[in-house]
């Protein structure tokens, strides 16, 4: 049985990649972390964006591009005297080419603790049918 | 990055963060209010059980375990990961002496943000000058 998940090992910090994209909103805009796996039936696509809502973020689908674009809802209040940052904050931005096995009216989208998970149903031709023999 | 030499609010001059060897998790940022600091780090996917806090003197400890897991029916393949998995574990040292027991922390969003209140030891106090 393969380990899909790892445990165990110690998490690493890692540089957000900052992208060159323009939007009407001024500020940096990072690449997210994004894992795809392919099931039977779906694409399970899940994208790491934290302090993002579910009203902070887009998903959509336009000749076979998939984008999701998202802003984070969490901001520092203005009362605070910033002492140390370690890490950078703004909008996040990534695009995928999607085959067209994809089933395009079904796809789900669920945010939830900063993580979106978008579920792509396969089109019925492209799932795997067993097929009986017969004699 | 740090700001070393603007004193705060509270007349920190020269803080100095023990900043984190390159690498440790999760990255956070500090900030100082009127009452105190308060600190955030962006920790996406936990649940609450996963997330593990405690404060010591002007320490505070972050552990926690970030767990991915995908169904493995045989029929999975994984076309892209990025995201991580694992586990964390992380000392802070606070610029003064907070109090412990009215430390609040919240979770919302993956985003994980700590209230810590100064220790009353160490809230700035106006003397007063007699003749």
């Amino acid at each position: 049985m393969t380990e899909l998940a790892t445990r165990g090992q110690e998490l690493r910090s890692r540089e957000k990649q900052a992208i060159a994209r323009e939007t009407t909103r001024p500020g940096p805009v990072f690449r997210p972390d994004v894992d795809i796996v392919e099931r039977a039936e779906e694409y399970l696509v899940t994208a790491d964006l934290p302090g993002v809502g579910t009203d902070g973020v887009q998903v959509r689908l336009e000749d076979g591009v998939l984008s999701i674009e998202a802003t984070p809802g969490f901001e520092a209040d203005p009362a605070w005297t910033p002492v140390v940052a370690e890490y950078l904050s703004g909008a996040f931005y990534r695009e995928f080419t999607l085959s067209d096995r994809i089933d395009t009216s079904h796809i789900t989208a669920r945010m939830r603790d900063g993580v979106l998970e978008l579920h792509l149903p396969k089109a019925e031709a492209h799932q795997p049918r067993r097929i009986t023999v017969t004699s | 990055m740090t700001r070393a030499g603007n004193p705060g609010h509270l007349g920190f001059a020269l803080y100095q963060s023990d900043t984190a060897p390159r690498g440790v998790y999760p990255p956070v940022a500090l900030y100082e209010w009127s009452d105190g600091f308060v600190l955030t780090a962006e920790l996406p996917g936990l649940t609450l059980k996963d997330i593990e806090l405690s404060i010591e003197a002007n320490r505070l400890t972050l552990r926690g375990e970030r767990k991915i897991a995908y169904p493995d029916d045989g029929k999975t393949s994984l076309h892209r990961r990025e995201r991580q998995a694992g586990t964390f574990r992380r000392t802070v040292a606070l610029p003064a002496l907070v109090d412990g027991e009215k430390v609040e922390a919240s979770y919302r969003d993956g985003v994980l943000v700590v209230k810590l209140p100064l220790a009353a030891s160490h809230r700035s106090r106006r003397i007063e000058v007699r003749a």
